[in-house]
């Protein structure tokens, strides 16, 4: 055997990046870039999850035939390939809490929680492990310096939800495509005689399958049927079991009141669903669990209190930014106010993640500038300050008009 | 790079590489044709053919091997040992119930699985468990005489190279269900153990050609001919109208040639290495178990359990390493899964695993390295990390790259679309 096909050795003085290969088009040729840059690349694919609903279907980013994809890319290429099993904790941190969050009358965002947990904490630990220093994905966002700005190319964008990134892992995290458009993307493994250059995107939640959601929780929650409100309180249909409802829904309420009618309000204690014919809008929100890329201007108390982003603080312990609240939704102008949570638990050095400790300590208070479509309650809140992520928060309680 | 995974695939014997070769320079011809060519090479495909029937002639011993001789035309080539597994579940399954070892490979527990069969349970140490395995056919016994259509226990494990009592099991099936085929998946264990078939009382064995050194893409069912196998392929009526397809001359002759040479191989060396292996685990990581240990085995395999320990990063550290290893049986997507195996054995799911296996080729000095880097390895991936390093300690991250890094290496951020311009 010769040195060239030998890809289990390690080369001195390389630096290393294992590649989250999804078997998509912009994990291929994220690969490939880092190649051509110098890196010694290994790819990767994550094994997340093995449900029967997801099985078989083209919905995934793990399935048996995007592991194929993603190996022959890497055969191409001339990098080692390897597939590791993220199932467990995927299970415990995106899996179980999308159920429960739905229970609870919220609706979450599993990617982010993906993203959150698994996808770069997970496989930064693994790397470790094997003495990688890096960790590169095909998502469409910039780091530069520690600062997460958006993808070039804005139709592709994903950095919402990179927003909950702990800004100090991604110091160790590459974005290769990011400075790329999409078209450039397809042309670049087109060029380099990718499987997956014409590959459709998946755009479906992995583990969910072709039933959706609704399929996906009917068979893990016990949904029990129970009355649609009007805003008199009357009863004006059935629904099929509160947790699968969401502010805002429109469609397949089963209640036919003449004119649309809108979810306003989800109950799940009382198994309770609120419509009204004005879609709900609001005012405000507040959100835990902070993230926050920028300077830490509420640190500092009260006037002096500033952003060095540009972000106008208007000289108050408030930052005016934008705020986006769903992937690839619009920003919307509102007040950022963080505070220290009432318990002070400290910050935590050495145990723990970072973001976790973060959380435990500050809440946010943001106030659009006007009405907005309401968000739910679940959801990430990202705020930029232009094309530059500043921080997020998952929004808890929503103020509504 | 060290190579101790010789179960999922082993070296190609040159015995064999050099039988492919003389087939191929035969020129084209199909076996089944009428002409001189033709001919030839079924020359060739039968010569493999009356080697495999051949081997399974104890050697020494004359009555014996008179008695549990395999005639040539019970060996129906096939395109590996999958097919060979599939085709004797599916026969055994439309004669009756059909009932397979817990630990089986995919090959026999999938089909099986599919046509209801019933699980074996299998000890501590993966033996079939002889008392439940009566009950069971006493059970089935009593749905009538006939009812147990097919009993499939494997020769030796895929993944532990633990040897199965196929005699005792051959004797309760005689005993209890006399009707039933008795199959047995011995892609692992053909050319490392003895397969008397009629002391075991088998009636059907399945083989693969490149877990012995042979070539890839071909296996062969051991079939008592009036069993009737239900062929999975039909068409032209080759392999006797028992597999159709065109058969492949000299992938059969190699196979022929590599398991001689199996049969004959001084597997005992290998024994030696294998155990010299498995003492210096046991010394250096205290609490490893071999999986099976108190089984007879294979001398070629050895599992061996390290509890807390990701297999699949084990796997992988150990590539990096240069040492191939697996973590219990290949799958499909790549990904270690649990093992049917190891739950069948009651191994605790946070234990992982990892399968060495040497070949007939495996060198004393290959398994001293093997033997260092699978206890670094494992002593690095079971160190618990609560969270990742902040930073990447060999190369910082911005604004420059350090020394001990390639120009050419750019810092993260600096890869844009300007960087990748000229590509495009």
């Amino acid at each position: 055997m010769t040195r060239e096909n030998m890809p289990g050795e390690n080369t001195p003085g390389l630096a290393s990046v294992l590649v989250a290969m999804s078997g998509g088009v912009d994990s291929s040729v994220a690969a490939s870039l880092l190649q051509d840059a110098g890196y010694e690349v290994i790819g990767v694919t994550m094994k997340m999850h093995d449900t029967p609903e997801a099985r078989g279907t083209k919905a995934g980013c793990c399935t048996v035939e995007d592991a194929d994809d993603a190996r022959a890319v890497a055969a191409k290429l001339g990098i080692p390939h390897y597939v590791l099993d993220l199932s467990e904790p995927f299970t415990d941190r995106v899996m179980a809490p999308f159920a429960a969050d739905y229970a609870a009358g919220r609706t979450p965002n599993p990617c982010v929680e993906c993203n959150r947990y698994i996808k770069f904490d997970e496989l930064l630990r693994r790397a470790d492990t094997l003495g990688v220093d890096f960790v590169a994905t095909g998502h469409y966002a910039r780091l530069e310096n520690g600062v997460l700005r958006r993808g070039r190319d804005a139709d592709k964008d994903q950095s919402y939800v990179l927003a909950c990134l702990d800004p100090d892992l991604t110091r160790r995290v590459l974005f290769p495509v990011g400075g790329l458009h999409k078209a450039q993307v397809r042309a670049e493994a087109a060029l380099l005689g990718l499987r997956t250059a014409q590959k459709p995107e998946s755009m479906e939640v992995c583990f969910l399958g072709t039933g959706g959601k609704d399929a996906y929780l009917r068979t893990r929650l016990a949904l029990r049927p129970g009355p649609v409100l009007d805003e008199q309180g009357q009863a004006i249909g059935e629904h099929e079991g509160a947790p699968l409802y969401t502010l805002g829904q429109r469609r397949g309420l089963g209640v036919a009141a003449g004119k649309p009618v809108y979810v306003r309000a989800v109950d799940p204690v009382r198994n309770l669903v609120h419509v009204g014919t004005v879609p709900p809008r609001a005012t405000g929100f507040k959100g835990e669990q902070l993230v926050w890329f920028g300077e830490p201007f509420f640190l500092s108390s009260g006037a002096s209190s500033q952003a060095s982003s540009g972000a106008s603080s208007g000289g108050e312990d408030r930052l005016e930014c934008q705020v986006q609240y769903s992937a690839h939704g619009k920003t919307f102008p509102a007040f950022l106010h963080i505070a220290r949570a009432t318990k002070e638990t400290g910050r935590k050095t050495g145990a723990g993640t970072p973001t976790e400790a973060v959380s435990e300590e500050f809440v946010a208070d943001v106030v659009f500038r006007e009405a907005v479509p309401a968000p739910a309650s679940g959801q990430l809140a990202a705020f930029y300050d232009g094309d530059r992520v500043l921080g997020s928060v998952v929004i808890r309680t929503v103020q509504l008009v | 790079m060290i190579y101790l995974d010789h179960a999922a695939s082993t070296s190609l014997r040159p015995c064999a590489r050099a039988a492919i070769e003389s087939v191929w320079d035969l020129g084209p011809g199909n076996p089944t044709g009428a002409h001189t060519r033709a001919q030839a090479l079924r020359a060739c495909l039968e010569t493999g053919r009356e080697e495999l029937a051949s081997l399974f002639c104890a050697p020494g011993d004359a009555l014996d091997a008179l008695l549990s001789a395999v005639s040539p035309g019970q060996i129906i080539f096939t395109s590996g040992g999958t097919e060979a597994d599939n085709t004797a579940i599916l026969t055994g399954a439309a004669r009756g119930i059909v009932l397979v070892s817990a630990a089986e490979h995919p090959a026999v527990l999938v089909p099986a699985i599919a046509a209801g069969a019933e699980l074996i349970p299998v000890d501590t140490q993966g033996r079939v468990d002889l008392d439940a395995f009566s009950m069971l056919l006493r059970r089935c016994a009593g749905l009538g005489k006939t009812a147990v259509g097919l009993v499939s226990v494997m020769a030796a494990n895929n993944e532990t190279g633990v040897i199965q009592p196929l005699a005792e099991i051959g004797a309760l099936i005689a005993e209890l269900a006399p009707g039933a085929i008795f199959h047995s998946d011995a892609v692992q264990g053909f050319g490392k153990m003895p397969l008397d078939m009629a002391a075991m009382r088998l009636d059907a064995l399945s083989l693969s050609g490149h877990k012995i050194g042979g070539p890839f893409g071909i296996g062969a069912l051991v079939w008592c001919p009036a069993l009737g196998p239900v062929p999975l392929l039909r068409g032209g009526g080759q392999e006797r109208e028992r597999r159709a397809g065109t058969p492949d001359a000299a992938s059969a002759a190699a196979f022929g040639k590599a398991a001689r040479a199996s049969a004959q191989e001084d597997w005992a060396r290998v024994g030696v290495l294998r155990d010299r292996l498995e003492a210096g685990l046991q010394r250096e990581i205290a609490d490893l178990v071999v999986h099976g240990a108190g089984a007879n085995r294979l001398p070629t395999h050895t599992c061996v359990g390290v509890p807390g320990m990701a297999a699949d990063l084990a796997v992988i550290a150990c590539d990096r390493a240069g040492l191939a290893v697996s973590a219990g049986s290949s799958c499909a997507s790549g990904a270690h899964h649990e093992s049917p195996v190891m739950r069948a054995m009651g191994v605790p799911p946070d234990m992982g695993s990892l399968r060495f296996s040497l070949g007939w080729d495996t060198r004393a000095e290959a398994v001293e390295k093997a033997l260092d880097v699978a206890v670094d390895v494992v002593r690095r991936v079971r160190r618990s990390k609560s969270s990742p390093r902040l930073s990447s300690g060999a190369v910082t991250a911005q604004p420059s790259a350090p020394s001990s890094v390639p120009k050419s290496v750019p810092t993260p951020g600096n890869l844009s679309a300007d960087a990748v311009g000229d590509a495009l």
